[in-house]
């Protein structure tokens, strides 16, 4: 009875401990899944821009695509320094998330000035972000007009959304999807 | 000796399987427990938020890994009209009121969740579309409605999903993405307005 009652408190703790590490460690999981699935792709993508085409029913490397959206993916890669993010929006809607590899959503910004129906899209402009390692350097970003951003660890994903909700909308997301860089500062 | 190993070696492989058993469960069941429901949408309000604590942020890192804070977007799924499951043999009626958003979309997808294959390729209808279409509704149906907005709902998918709970009699499922969201949509999400899905004609 005793060692029966060791082997339940041994399985059942081990059971405990399987499931929090499971729990804890899916999100770094999926984000390297994520990473190492578009390095392996044809178009590896590390420190550059990689422009998705417009979301079809041919297109199946995305579950739940938003036909409504252009969207851009950068793999930043910070083991040798800052890493710069630039780019405009023209028309519509934008976006860029900023994701560590725990898939926290550590920085966002968007066009978007305001919430709900009374909210105002901003006129045409630009974007300049430096994500760096370490704090070493940031004033002088900053003084070039760079956001910056400090990221947990060495990577972290960037992707950039515009709207595409009409051809006029959508052709203004493809000139600024072709225009923005990701690349080693 | 021997005794010892498989005293030892048994305790450790239940361990394993119990702790990713419930580690799958979670990720593959839990996620649609947490979701507040409105009407026939269902949202997931955690999801890429400080708030979530690991158990969310591992399904939602499963189930949307780059997904927006819900201070940017909020999204809301539905796979049923009035409680019943969506059916490739009906149309419907999708009656949008007036949100509090910077804009919208609702996309179709089939169950294996890409966009529907077909002869057309209105997988989406977005608040701009919808209002130059001249009528408050929006048409869900697999033949082109003579006027208005329009949901093409295409070719059933070729594959089930592993996974996929076989209570699951929806053929495919409607997902509604509020962009710039208004306080209703963060701080009452079960109760904010959304769309009213009604089924017009079943063949």
């Amino acid at each position: 009875m005793k060692s029966f009652l060791k082997w339940m408190a041994c399985a059942l703790g081990g059971a405990v401990l399987v499931h929090v590490a499971v729990i804890f460690s899916m999100p770094k999981f999926i984000m390297g899944g994520l990473w190492e699935g578009a390095v392996k792709g044809e178009k590896a993508a590390v420190n550059r821009f990689l422009a998705a085409d417009k979301a079809s029913a041919e297109n199946r490397r995305v579950v739940r695509p938003s036909p409504d959206l252009l969207h851009s993916t950068c793999l930043v890669d910070l083991s040798s320094g800052p890493v710069m993010l630039e780019g405009e929006w023209l028309a519509g809607y934008w976006s860029l998330q900023l994701y560590d590899m725990r898939a926290s959503n550590f920085a966002s910004m968007t066009n978007l000035e305001g919430r709900g129906s009374a909210a105002q899209l901003k006129s045409p402009g630009t974007f300049k972000v430096a994500l760096v390692p370490t704090p070493a350097g940031r004033a002088e970003l900053e003084s070039q007009g760079y956001r910056v951003f400090e990221v947990a660890g060495e990577r972290a994903i960037a992707l950039v959304r515009w709207s595409a909700l009409d051809a006029e909308q959508e052709n203004a997301a493809l000139a600024a999807q072709q225009g923005a860089r990701c690349y080693p500062g | 000796m021997l005794k010892k190993f498989f005293f030892w070696g048994s305790a450790i492989a239940t361990a394993l399987v119990l702790g990713f058993a419930g580690g799958g469960t979670v990720l593959l069941k839990m996620y649609d427990k947490y979701a507040v429901e409105n009407g026939d949408w269902k949202a997931n309000t955690l999801t890429a938020s400080d708030e979530a604590g690991p158990w969310m942020r591992a399904m939602s890192s499963f189930g949307g890994p780059l997904a927006q804070r819900r201070e940017y977007s909020v999204s809301y799924r539905a796979t049923s009209a009035a409680g019943i499951p969506l059916s490739l043999r009906c149309t419907y009626r999708v009656e949008v009121p007036e949100m509090d958003v910077a804009w919208w979309s609702i996309t179709v997808y089939g169950v294996d969740g890409f966009l529907m294959r077909g002869d057309d390729t209105n997988h989406s209808v977005n608040s701009r579309v919808y209002d130059t279409s001249g009528q408050d509704f929006i048409t869900l149906s697999r033949q082109h409605p003579e006027q208005g907005a329009w949901l093409a709902v295409g070719e059933p998918a070729k594959e089930i999903p592993k996974g996929r709970p076989k209570t699951d009699r929806y053929e495919f499922d409607l997902l509604l993405r509020l962009y710039g969201p208004g306080d209703a949509y963060l701080d009452s999400p079960a109760s904010a307005p959304l769309p009213v899905i009604r089924v017009e004609d079943c063949r």
